[in-house]
């Protein structure tokens, strides 16, 4: 083992744990100086404390019990969106020749002015009473508490 | 060896558990991972940023990122890396926004041997960055860089591997090694120079 192995040893691990180590350190003088000393800095850094604020912990808890609430609140407002958007899709698939029928039908009454139009209408407007009831719930998931970005910068 | 082998395995096992309590956000994990942790962490945030207010700050800023991330935590490895490197990646974050509070310290500097001048010679604003640092780091820590500070008490107070520190600050374990030498020896220098217990 040669000083660079030595003082990798000695930073890897207690010292002395390996025998080749301690046959060095015996015979080299210079090893015996740095691990004196390093023994004593590294002493000097465990020494080192910082003691949490009264409460911390606690605030922090609290904090986190808040913030696990929130992002609870937003997955289930994220399933609610997605249930009620699967159903409207199947609904759109179901109903898709009751809706051309039921367009023509609203063309015939000159109430839209293509078949095309109404077909639209009929099946984005149930889409959009959905978004625009989940928004005025204040169950979309952008408005269940979305202050991430503040908090964060 | 058969007692290391059950070691190891019940260790596995806990990071297992670990990682699907944190991927489930069960707040009741994050209460006792909060209390198990709360001085190991601090004290590695004090000894990051070289300042309470900012330690506690981001203490409570890494475990939010905690309960939003647990679902990155890989139980392959240990936990006190991962939530190392999270309370880390937080203070970057910060330092992009306050550049004073740098970790960083220039290529050449690294390479440089350790020289005296180094701690005997500080301008006024260093001198004034310096009494800051003593004020939060009552500890031998106190007169180092804080990419030095780092790699000391990840090493020597958490007991982290040179593997582990490598992968919290994300360089080659080469420079983790040539960091310790380095901050090992600027305490000694600072020792040296002041001859008394810091
Ligand atoms: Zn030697």
């Amino acid at each position: 083992m040669n000083c660079i192995e030595f003082r990798t040893t000695l930073l890897q691990a207690e010292p002395m744990s390996a025998p080749a180590a301690g046959e060095h350190l015996a015979l080299c003088a210079d090893c015996q100086r740095t691990q004196a000393a390093w023994t004593d800095a590294i002493r000097r850094v465990r020494q080192y404390r910082a003691s949490p604020s009264p409460g911390l912990a606690e605030r922090t808890r609290q904090l986190v019990r808040q913030r696990a609430a929130t992002l609870g609140r937003r997955r289930n407002a994220l399933r609610l969106l997605a249930g009620v958007s699967g159903m409207s899709l199947l609904w759109m698939l179901v109903s898709f020749r009751l809706s051309w029928e039921f367009a023509g039908f609203l063309t015939a009454l000159h109430v839209a002015s293509s078949r095309s139009v109404a077909f639209v209408g009929l099946n984005v407007v149930p889409v959009a009473l959905v978004v625009l009831v989940a928004w005025t719930l204040g169950m979309w998931p952008s408005a269940v508490g979305g202050n991430e970005e503040d908090f964060y910068g | 060896m058969e007692l290391l082998l059950t070691m190891a395995v019940s260790a596995a096992d806990d990071s297992r558990v670990l990682a699907r309590g944190l991927r489930a956000r069960d707040p009741r994990l994050l209460d006792e991972l909060i209390e198990k942790y709360q001085y190991r962490l601090l004290r590695y945030l004090v000894a990051l940023a070289g300042n309470h207010a900012l330690a506690e700050d981001l203490f409570q800023e890494t475990w939010l990122r905690v309960l939003e991330r647990g679902h990155q935590f890989d139980p392959r490895y240990r936990f006190e890396p991962w939530l190392f490197a999270v309370a880390r990646n937080l203070f970057l974050d910060r330092v992009r926004r306050r550049p004073e509070l740098s970790l960083t310290v220039s290529e050449d500097d690294e390479e440089r041997p350790v020289d005296p001048a180094d701690v005997e010679t500080r301008s006024p604003f260093e001198e004034a960055r310096h009494s800051e640092q003593k004020r939060a780091l009552t500890g031998a820590l106190a007169t180092l860089a804080p990419i030095y500070r780092e790699v000391l008490a990840l090493r020597f107070q958490e007991e982290l591997s040179l593997e582990e520190i490598a992968r919290v600050s994300n360089v080659p374990v080469s420079t983790v090694k040539s960091r310790l030498y380095r901050g090992l020896g600027q305490m000694q220098l600072e020792l040296g120079r002041t001859g008394v217990a810091l």
